[in-house]
Protein backbone atom coordinates (compact mmCIF):
# COMPACT_ATOMS: atom_id res chain seq x y z
CA UNK A 1 0.00 0.00 0.00
CA UNK A 2 1.01 3.52 -0.70
CA UNK A 3 0.06 7.33 -0.83
CA UNK A 4 1.20 9.73 -3.05
CA UNK A 5 0.39 13.67 -2.71
CA UNK A 6 1.53 17.01 -4.52
CA UNK A 7 5.17 18.40 -3.19
CA UNK A 8 7.71 19.99 -4.12
CA UNK A 9 6.41 20.94 -7.79
CA UNK A 10 5.89 16.82 -8.48
CA UNK A 11 4.80 13.64 -6.75
CA UNK A 12 5.44 12.08 -3.40
CA UNK A 13 5.05 8.51 -2.87
CA UNK A 14 4.81 7.28 1.08
CA UNK A 15 4.70 3.47 1.59
CA UNK A 16 4.88 1.41 4.87
CA UNK A 17 6.17 -1.51 5.82
CA UNK A 18 3.25 -1.31 8.66
CA UNK A 19 -0.25 -0.26 6.58
CA UNK A 20 -1.50 0.92 10.18
CA UNK A 21 1.57 3.65 10.59
CA UNK A 22 0.61 4.70 7.11
CA UNK A 23 -0.86 8.00 8.39
CA UNK A 24 1.89 8.82 10.99
CA UNK A 25 4.68 8.33 8.26
CA UNK A 26 2.72 10.61 5.62
CA UNK A 27 3.01 13.40 8.54
CA UNK A 28 6.32 13.11 9.15
CA UNK A 29 7.21 13.03 5.51
CA UNK A 30 4.60 16.27 4.63
CA UNK A 31 6.32 17.77 7.60
CA UNK A 32 10.12 17.52 6.08
CA UNK A 33 9.06 18.51 2.48
CA UNK A 34 7.36 21.36 3.62
CA UNK A 35 10.11 22.45 4.98
CA UNK A 36 13.12 21.91 2.42
CA UNK A 37 10.21 24.20 -0.12
CA UNK A 38 10.22 26.76 2.79
CA UNK A 39 14.27 26.61 3.11
CA UNK A 40 15.10 25.29 -1.06
CA UNK A 41 12.56 26.31 -3.57
CA UNK A 42 13.96 28.50 -6.76
CA UNK A 43 10.30 29.14 -7.42
CA UNK A 44 9.46 30.77 -4.11
CA UNK A 45 9.95 34.39 -3.73
CA UNK A 46 9.68 33.45 0.16
CA UNK A 47 12.08 30.84 0.38
CA UNK A 48 15.55 31.48 2.17
CA UNK A 49 17.34 30.41 -1.34
CA UNK A 50 15.37 33.29 -3.28
CA UNK A 51 16.63 35.64 -0.49
CA UNK A 52 20.31 34.53 -0.97
CA UNK A 53 20.13 34.61 -4.50
CA UNK A 54 19.17 38.43 -3.98
CA UNK A 55 21.54 39.60 -1.68
CA UNK A 56 23.44 41.50 -4.65
CA UNK A 57 26.67 40.14 -3.01
CA UNK A 58 25.78 40.95 0.62
CA UNK A 59 26.07 38.16 3.22
CA UNK A 60 22.46 36.43 4.41
CA UNK A 61 22.02 34.86 7.37
CA UNK A 62 20.00 31.32 6.55
CA UNK A 63 18.43 28.40 9.21
CA UNK A 64 20.25 24.88 9.50
CA UNK A 65 18.38 23.18 6.67
CA UNK A 66 19.86 25.47 4.05
CA UNK A 67 22.90 25.71 5.12
CA UNK A 68 22.57 21.27 5.48
CA UNK A 69 20.86 21.30 1.92
CA UNK A 70 23.85 24.15 0.54
CA UNK A 71 26.59 22.12 2.64
CA UNK A 72 25.33 18.75 0.66
CA UNK A 73 25.13 20.19 -2.86
CA UNK A 74 28.57 22.10 -2.37
CA UNK A 75 29.90 17.93 -1.31
CA UNK A 76 28.39 17.06 -4.33
CA UNK A 77 30.16 19.65 -6.28
CA UNK A 78 33.72 18.62 -5.16
CA UNK A 79 32.60 14.88 -5.24
CA UNK A 80 32.29 15.33 -8.59
CA UNK A 81 35.02 17.39 -9.90
CA UNK A 82 32.67 20.26 -10.21
CA UNK A 83 30.33 18.24 -13.17
CA UNK A 84 27.19 18.57 -10.23
CA UNK A 85 27.06 22.22 -9.04
CA UNK A 86 24.47 24.46 -7.64
CA UNK A 87 25.80 27.87 -9.31
CA UNK A 88 23.45 26.74 -12.67
CA UNK A 89 21.05 28.60 -11.43
CA UNK A 90 21.26 31.43 -13.72
CA UNK A 91 22.02 29.60 -16.50
CA UNK A 92 19.01 27.58 -16.03
CA UNK A 93 17.22 30.76 -15.89
CA UNK A 94 18.34 32.09 -19.19
CA UNK A 95 17.83 28.84 -21.10
CA UNK A 96 14.05 29.21 -19.94
CA UNK A 97 13.88 27.06 -16.40
CA UNK A 98 12.56 30.41 -14.93
CA UNK A 99 9.35 28.85 -13.30
CA UNK A 100 8.12 25.52 -12.12
CA UNK A 101 7.89 23.35 -15.00
CA UNK A 102 4.32 23.67 -15.60
CA UNK A 103 4.74 27.68 -16.41
CA UNK A 104 7.93 26.24 -18.24
CA UNK A 105 6.10 23.87 -21.11
CA UNK A 106 3.10 25.65 -21.30
CA UNK A 107 5.15 28.56 -22.70
CA UNK A 108 5.11 29.68 -26.74
CA UNK A 109 8.25 27.79 -28.41
CA UNK A 110 8.23 30.33 -31.33
CA UNK A 111 8.27 33.47 -29.59
CA UNK A 112 10.48 32.36 -26.75
CA UNK A 113 14.24 32.79 -27.03
CA UNK A 114 16.59 30.73 -25.09
CA UNK A 115 20.08 32.11 -23.74
CA UNK A 116 23.20 31.02 -22.56
CA UNK A 117 25.47 32.09 -20.19
CA UNK A 118 28.58 30.82 -18.59
CA UNK A 119 28.17 28.96 -14.68
CA UNK A 120 30.35 30.83 -12.58
CA UNK A 121 31.41 27.53 -10.35
CA UNK A 122 30.26 26.49 -6.97
CA UNK A 123 34.09 27.44 -5.11
CA UNK A 124 32.43 31.17 -5.35
CA UNK A 125 29.66 30.04 -2.84
CA UNK A 126 30.40 31.33 0.60
CA UNK A 127 29.50 29.03 3.76
CA UNK A 128 29.96 29.88 7.24
CA UNK A 129 28.54 27.05 9.08
CA UNK A 130 29.53 28.40 12.50
CA UNK A 131 27.71 32.20 11.58
CA UNK A 132 24.73 30.17 9.69
CA UNK A 133 25.40 32.95 6.99
CA UNK A 134 26.14 32.43 3.28
CA UNK A 135 27.48 34.58 0.41
CA UNK A 136 27.12 34.50 -3.30
CA UNK A 137 28.74 37.10 -5.40
CA UNK A 138 26.14 38.86 -7.55
CA UNK A 139 25.11 37.67 -10.26
CA UNK A 140 25.24 34.28 -9.13
CA UNK A 141 22.00 32.12 -8.43
CA UNK A 142 22.00 28.73 -6.77
CA UNK A 143 19.77 25.80 -7.90
CA UNK A 144 20.11 22.99 -5.45
CA UNK A 145 17.68 21.23 -7.79
CA UNK A 146 19.74 18.18 -8.26
CA UNK A 147 20.61 17.78 -4.31
CA UNK A 148 17.53 18.76 -2.37
CA UNK A 149 15.01 16.76 -3.29
CA UNK A 150 16.97 13.77 -2.74
CA UNK A 151 18.41 15.20 0.54
CA UNK A 152 14.10 15.45 1.30
CA UNK A 153 13.94 12.32 0.42
CA UNK A 154 16.65 11.08 3.22
CA UNK A 155 15.37 13.26 5.52
CA UNK A 156 11.68 12.29 5.64
CA UNK A 157 12.62 8.62 4.97
CA UNK A 158 14.93 8.82 8.17
CA UNK A 159 11.81 10.92 10.02
CA UNK A 160 9.20 8.62 9.16
CA UNK A 161 11.08 5.70 10.02
CA UNK A 162 11.11 7.16 13.62
CA UNK A 163 7.15 7.10 13.46
CA UNK A 164 6.22 4.37 11.65
CA UNK A 165 9.18 1.34 11.20
CA UNK A 166 9.84 0.67 7.67
CA UNK A 167 9.58 3.02 5.31
CA UNK A 168 9.93 4.10 1.39
CA UNK A 169 9.76 7.28 0.12
CA UNK A 170 9.30 8.09 -3.33
CA UNK A 171 9.40 12.25 -4.69
CA UNK A 172 9.86 12.50 -8.55
CA UNK A 173 11.94 9.48 -8.90
CA UNK A 174 14.17 9.92 -6.21
CA UNK A 175 13.91 6.69 -3.37
CA UNK A 176 14.60 6.35 0.30
CA UNK A 177 13.98 3.67 2.64
CA UNK A 178 14.86 3.51 5.97
CA UNK A 179 13.83 1.19 8.30
CA UNK A 180 12.98 -2.97 8.24
CA UNK A 181 11.96 -3.56 4.74
CA UNK A 182 9.32 -6.07 3.94
CA UNK A 183 9.96 -9.25 2.84
CA UNK A 184 12.01 -9.19 -0.27
CA UNK A 185 12.89 -5.50 -0.15
CA UNK A 186 10.50 -2.76 -1.63
CA UNK A 187 9.61 -3.29 -5.46
CA UNK A 188 10.50 -0.17 -8.06
CA UNK A 189 9.31 -0.17 -11.23
CA UNK A 190 12.49 1.73 -13.08
CA UNK A 191 11.06 4.04 -16.11
CA UNK A 192 12.11 7.16 -17.90
CA UNK A 193 9.44 9.14 -16.74
CA UNK A 194 8.39 9.05 -12.74
CA UNK A 195 5.25 9.88 -13.67
CA UNK A 196 4.50 6.55 -15.32
CA UNK A 197 2.29 4.08 -13.65
CA UNK A 198 3.72 1.05 -11.65
CA UNK A 199 2.64 -1.37 -13.79
CA UNK A 200 3.94 0.46 -16.83
CA UNK A 201 6.73 -1.79 -19.19
CA UNK A 202 10.10 -2.04 -17.88
CA UNK A 203 12.47 -4.30 -15.02
CA UNK A 204 11.46 -3.58 -11.62
CA UNK A 205 14.19 -4.07 -8.85
CA UNK A 206 13.87 -4.57 -5.21
CA UNK A 207 16.03 -2.51 -2.41
CA UNK A 208 16.22 -2.75 0.85
CA UNK A 209 18.34 0.01 2.12
CA UNK A 210 19.63 3.56 0.90
CA UNK A 211 18.88 5.35 -2.18
CA UNK A 212 18.03 4.96 -5.74
CA UNK A 213 17.37 8.09 -8.33
CA UNK A 214 17.07 8.11 -11.72
CA UNK A 215 18.00 10.96 -14.07
CA UNK A 216 16.70 11.59 -17.61
CA UNK A 217 16.66 13.95 -20.17
CA UNK A 218 13.63 12.58 -21.95
CA UNK A 219 10.96 14.75 -19.24
CA UNK A 220 11.22 18.34 -18.45
CA UNK A 221 12.22 19.01 -22.04
CA UNK A 222 11.17 22.83 -23.76
CA UNK A 223 11.71 24.20 -26.93
CA UNK A 224 13.45 27.52 -28.13
CA UNK A 225 12.54 28.00 -31.69
CA UNK A 226 13.85 24.65 -33.55
CA UNK A 227 16.02 23.97 -30.42
CA UNK A 228 15.23 20.81 -27.96
CA UNK A 229 16.10 21.88 -24.45
CA UNK A 230 16.12 20.10 -21.04
CA UNK A 231 17.10 21.04 -17.36
CA UNK A 232 20.50 18.89 -16.85
CA UNK A 233 22.72 21.72 -17.50
CA UNK A 234 26.48 21.15 -18.35
CA UNK A 235 28.68 23.58 -16.07
CA UNK A 236 31.56 23.46 -18.39
CA UNK A 237 29.27 25.16 -20.77
CA UNK A 238 25.98 26.60 -19.46
CA UNK A 239 23.72 24.66 -21.71
CA UNK A 240 21.97 21.57 -21.52
CA UNK A 241 24.02 18.08 -21.62
CA UNK A 242 24.99 16.37 -24.62
CA UNK A 243 24.91 12.97 -23.45
CA UNK A 244 25.03 9.04 -24.94
CA UNK A 245 22.59 8.57 -22.53
CA UNK A 246 18.91 9.18 -22.35
CA UNK A 247 18.28 7.92 -18.31
CA UNK A 248 20.30 6.58 -15.75
CA UNK A 249 19.43 4.69 -12.35
CA UNK A 250 22.18 4.33 -9.41
CA UNK A 251 21.64 2.64 -6.34
CA UNK A 252 23.33 4.04 -3.65
CA UNK A 253 23.73 4.22 0.13
CA UNK A 254 21.96 7.72 0.21
CA UNK A 255 19.33 9.31 -2.41
CA UNK A 256 21.47 11.52 -2.70
CA UNK A 257 24.73 10.05 -3.26
CA UNK A 258 22.57 8.04 -5.97
CA UNK A 259 21.20 11.32 -7.11
CA UNK A 260 24.73 12.97 -7.51
CA UNK A 261 26.17 10.02 -9.37
CA UNK A 262 22.65 9.47 -12.16
CA UNK A 263 23.90 13.12 -12.63
CA UNK A 264 27.03 12.98 -12.85
CA UNK A 265 26.92 10.35 -15.45
CA UNK A 266 25.58 12.52 -18.34
CA UNK A 267 28.56 14.17 -17.99
CA UNK A 268 31.59 12.34 -17.36
CA UNK A 269 32.87 10.76 -20.71
CA UNK A 270 32.94 6.94 -19.69
CA UNK A 271 29.71 6.83 -17.06
CA UNK A 272 29.62 3.14 -16.92
CA UNK A 273 33.33 2.64 -16.20
CA UNK A 274 32.83 5.78 -13.63
CA UNK A 275 30.03 3.75 -12.13
CA UNK A 276 31.61 0.12 -12.09
CA UNK A 277 34.79 2.30 -10.69
CA UNK A 278 33.21 3.42 -7.30
CA UNK A 279 31.04 0.02 -6.83
CA UNK A 280 27.77 2.04 -7.72
CA UNK A 281 25.11 -0.44 -9.15
CA UNK A 282 23.59 1.45 -11.79
CA UNK A 283 21.04 0.65 -15.09
CA UNK A 284 21.82 3.22 -18.21
CA UNK A 285 19.76 3.47 -21.34
CA UNK A 286 20.99 4.96 -24.61
CA UNK A 287 19.56 7.47 -26.60
CA UNK A 288 18.63 4.29 -28.89
CA UNK A 289 17.10 2.91 -26.33
CA UNK A 290 19.92 0.50 -25.37
CA UNK A 291 20.00 -0.58 -21.70
CA UNK A 292 23.83 -1.49 -19.75
CA UNK A 293 23.98 -2.36 -16.20
CA UNK A 294 26.96 -2.10 -13.70
CA UNK A 295 28.12 -3.50 -10.60
CA UNK A 296 25.83 -5.46 -10.03
CA UNK A 297 22.65 -4.12 -11.02
CA UNK A 298 20.14 -6.89 -12.53
CA UNK A 299 20.60 -7.26 -16.59
CA UNK A 300 16.59 -6.86 -17.23
CA UNK A 301 14.42 -9.78 -17.17
CA UNK A 302 13.79 -11.16 -20.88
CA UNK B 1 83.78 69.85 6.54
CA UNK B 2 82.64 70.45 3.33
CA UNK B 3 83.65 66.90 2.31
CA UNK B 4 81.60 65.97 4.96
CA UNK B 5 78.71 67.72 3.41
CA UNK B 6 79.11 67.20 0.13
CA UNK B 7 79.40 63.44 1.24
CA UNK B 8 75.85 63.61 3.37
CA UNK B 9 74.25 65.37 0.28
CA UNK B 10 75.05 62.73 -2.16
CA UNK B 11 73.81 60.22 -0.13
CA UNK B 12 70.45 62.34 0.47
CA UNK B 13 70.52 62.35 -3.34
CA UNK B 14 71.18 59.22 -4.10
CA UNK B 15 68.45 57.78 -1.51
CA UNK B 16 65.65 60.34 -2.97
CA UNK B 17 66.79 58.95 -7.13
CA UNK B 18 66.52 54.88 -6.07
CA UNK B 19 63.20 56.09 -4.47
CA UNK B 20 62.09 58.22 -7.61
CA UNK B 21 62.75 54.72 -9.68
CA UNK B 22 60.06 53.11 -11.10
CA UNK B 23 61.85 50.02 -10.22
CA UNK B 24 62.85 50.35 -6.62
CA UNK B 25 62.66 46.89 -5.19
CA UNK B 26 61.76 47.73 -1.60
CA UNK B 27 58.77 49.75 -2.71
CA UNK B 28 57.48 47.61 -5.29
CA UNK B 29 57.94 44.23 -3.10
CA UNK B 30 55.80 46.00 -0.39
CA UNK B 31 53.33 46.79 -2.76
CA UNK B 32 53.12 43.35 -4.28
CA UNK B 33 52.89 41.73 -1.05
CA UNK B 34 50.31 43.76 -0.13
CA UNK B 35 48.14 43.28 -3.24
CA UNK B 36 48.49 39.67 -3.05
CA UNK B 37 47.74 39.51 0.52
CA UNK B 38 44.54 41.61 -0.66
CA UNK B 39 43.96 39.25 -4.18
CA UNK B 40 44.07 35.93 -1.75
CA UNK B 41 42.11 37.01 0.79
CA UNK B 42 39.27 37.68 -2.10
CA UNK B 43 39.96 34.71 -3.97
CA UNK B 44 40.28 32.37 -1.46
CA UNK B 45 37.02 31.67 0.22
CA UNK B 46 36.32 30.04 3.61
CA UNK B 47 35.84 26.46 3.95
CA UNK B 48 32.93 25.50 3.08
CA UNK B 49 32.22 21.81 3.81
CA UNK B 50 33.07 20.34 6.58
CA UNK B 51 36.07 17.13 5.96
CA UNK B 52 34.24 13.86 4.84
CA UNK B 53 31.23 15.46 2.98
CA UNK B 54 32.66 15.31 0.02
CA UNK B 55 33.75 11.73 -0.62
CA UNK B 56 32.42 9.91 -3.49
CA UNK B 57 28.97 8.45 -3.70
CA UNK B 58 29.15 5.43 -1.72
CA UNK B 59 27.67 2.23 -2.94
CA UNK B 60 24.79 0.69 -1.32
CA UNK B 61 25.25 -2.09 1.47
CA UNK B 62 23.95 -4.79 -1.15
CA UNK B 63 22.59 -3.75 -4.84
CA UNK B 64 18.73 -4.31 -6.08
CA UNK B 65 17.46 -7.35 -7.23
CA UNK B 66 15.36 -8.40 -9.64
CA UNK B 67 11.95 -7.72 -7.66
CA UNK B 68 9.66 -11.05 -7.12
CA UNK B 69 6.59 -8.49 -6.46
CA UNK B 70 4.76 -5.73 -7.67
CA UNK B 71 6.13 -2.28 -7.74
CA UNK B 72 4.99 0.46 -5.40
CA UNK B 73 6.80 2.97 -6.82
CA UNK B 74 8.51 4.19 -9.81
CA UNK B 75 11.72 5.52 -9.87
CA UNK B 76 12.37 7.97 -13.45
CA UNK B 77 13.26 11.39 -14.56
CA UNK B 78 11.27 14.13 -13.11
Amino acid sequence: MSLSFRALGTTAVVATADPASEGDACAAVERELDAIDRACSRFRSDSELSRVNRACGERVAVGPLLLEALQVALGAARSSGGLVDPTVGRALRAAGYDATFRVVAARDAETFRAEFCAVPGWQTVEVDADAGTVRVPAGVELDLGATAKALACDRAATAAAAVSGGVLVGIGGDIAVAGTPPAGGWSVRIADDHAAPVDAPGPAVAVCSGGLATSSTTVRRWRSGDVELHHLVDPRTGRPAESPWRTVSVAARTCVDANVASTASFLVDDAPRWLEARGLPARLVSLAGESTVVAGWPEDAA
Amino acid sequence: MSLAVAGALVAAFAGLAARALPGHHNVKATNTAARQTTRSKRATPPPLVPAGSASTPAAPAAPPVQSQSPPVVVSGGT
